[in-house]
């Protein structure tokens, strides 16, 4: 009886579960098994697990020029030479970076928005990295050398998705730059007959010849 | 009241999606505003993934057929297929903003779980209208209505501070005193000033348009022609009165400001 009561108020166990339930998804009985699993753990295991938070956290930075999360300053893609610097690619978040970079097709540049525009989730464009997105633009027409020609709007296919793209299209189409939206329609995999109508009516009217 | 909800461990529903938000690897929060459940907090599985079935019937702004299956914290979307995403609406930034205002207008006015057929009905008619009409009017008309529908209605009859029947003059509004202040309690409230700061001038011709909001239909109302100052005074007073009614500002009219400014800087 004594013993159970003992670990129930050992303060770092409690302090260690409530830190693991403040992560999305993790509710309190998760939270205790995790913080259970690294008791039992080696400690060289733990302690790693600590440090690896602390030295990601340490480095993370968001790259000056594209918003992307990085660790060196500018990051990989905007420092890389052999990139294209003629084209832009807006995307919500790092996440969409890693999707698109994984298909080894795309060799532009980024933007990441950090979000969407979506007044009922309480962000407007003053939430998001737009500003950053036209000073970016402004400095590099400054140098004739590397001056941007195409902007591409890849953000998601919802309405928040759709109203940021078309919100970044009236901003910037005065300014000269070609701007583009990725193609939207069924994706690979999907059948017609469970496709919503939206989709359907992108795919009828994104048709090519073949 | 028949609540078929408890009764059932399945169940069936229309509704307009107000709001997501994602939660675990590929699920999304919703919130729905149904035909005949009010608002709903339901959870669709795996949505976010590309290859879901119901996830493209799921957007914001679409109108749905829902089955529902209860869970033990939160009921389940099992199966969604669309009746109306109002394709038009999302094909232009002002239609998107002006929806996105009424989608934020339901989600703050309504609490969850109340039955209210009269609010659905009109979110579907004033979405629809949209889709063809482009006259200012219809938003502030819902905003209206909605304020009506939820029990908050300004008092445009009778002066918020001493009662007496307004008659034509130069009063003000006051949404921290409900509505219409008479003349004489403007003037008197000028030295009150965490109440008058809400004040705001109002005209003759715009307590009778708010008036003629209450009694008359939405086709009734389209056939007014306002004068741009009244209409510049309906929508500052209905903002004040909604942001005292709901404890806070409205994103999306903000979003509105943002887009009107980037069009008039446009031509």
């Amino acid at each position: 009886m004594e013993n159970r009561q003992q670990i129930s108020v050992i303060n770092s166990v409690v302090k260690l579960i409530q830190e693991f339930n403040k992560l999305p998804g993790i509710g309190i009985k998760t939270a205790q098994r995790l913080a259970f699993h690294l008791i039992r753990m080696p400690n060289e295991d733990s302690i790693s697990l600590a440090n690896a938070i602390i030295e990601m956290k340490n480095s993370i930075i968001s790259c000056d020029v594209c918003q992307n999360i990085t660790d060196i300053n500018p990051c990989n893609i905007c420092n890389n030479p052999s990139r294209n610097n003629k084209t832009i690619c807006v995307v919500e978040e790092p996440l969409d970076v890693l999707a698109i970079e994984r298909t080894g097709s795309y060799f532009g540049l980024y933007h990441v928005l950090n979000g969407c525009i979506s007044p009922t989730n309480g962000v407007g464009p003053d939430e998001l990295t737009i500003k950053l997105l036209l000073e970016r633009l402004r400095l590099t027409s400054e140098k004739l050398n590397d001056s941007v020609e195409e902007i591409i709007l890849a953000t998601n296919s919802n309405l928040e998705g759709e109203a940021t793209s078309m919100y970044l299209q009236q901003l910037m189409q005065p300014l000269g730059y070609k701007i583009t939206r990725i193609a939207r329609g069924l994706p690979t995999g999907a059948e017609l007959e469970y496709a919503d109508e939206t989709t359907i009516a992108r795919a009828i009217e994104g048709r090519y010849t073949l | 009241m028949l609540n078929h909800k408890s009764n059932n461990r399945f169940y069936k529903t229309t509704g307009i999606i107000l709001k997501h938000s994602p939660i675990g690897e590929s699920d999304r929060l919703l919130t729905v505003f149904t035909s005949d459940m009010g608002k709903l907090k339901l959870v669709a599985r795996g949505v976010r993934k590309t290859n879901s079935k119901i996830g493209g019937h799921l957007d914001l702004l679409s109108h749905c057929h829902l089955e529902i299956s209860r869970g033990r914290n939160i009921d389940v979307i099992t199966s969604a297929s669309n009746i109306n995403s109002f394709k038009t609406l999302r094909e232009n930034l002002i239609k998107i903003g002006n929806a996105f205002f009424c989608l934020e207008l339901v989600d703050s006015l309504t609490p969850d779980n109340e039955p209210e057929n009269k609010i659905f009905l009109s979110l579907i008619e004033t979405l629809k209208k949209m889709i063809t009409n482009e006259n200012p009017l219809i938003i502030w008309y819902f905003s209206f209505k909605l304020l009506h529908l939820t029990g908050y209605l300004p008092e445009l009859y009778n002066c918020g501070n001493c009662q007496i029947k307004i008659q034509p003059n130069q009063h003000s509004f006051n949404a921290i005193l409900g509505g219409i202040v008479c003349k004489d309690c403007s003037i008197r409230l000028k030295n009150n000033l965490p109440i008058h700061k809400d004040s705001l001038p109002i005209s003759i011709n715009t307590i009778k348009v708010l008036r003629y909001f209450r009694n008359q239909t939405l086709e009734k109302i389209l056939n007014l022609k306002i004068e741009h100052s009244v209409m510049i005074e309906i929508q500052k007073t209905l903002l004040s009165h909604l942001s005292i009614s709901i404890e806070k500002n409205l994103k999306s009219t903000l979003f509105l400001n943002h887009i009107s400014h980037l069009i008039t800087n446009n031509k």
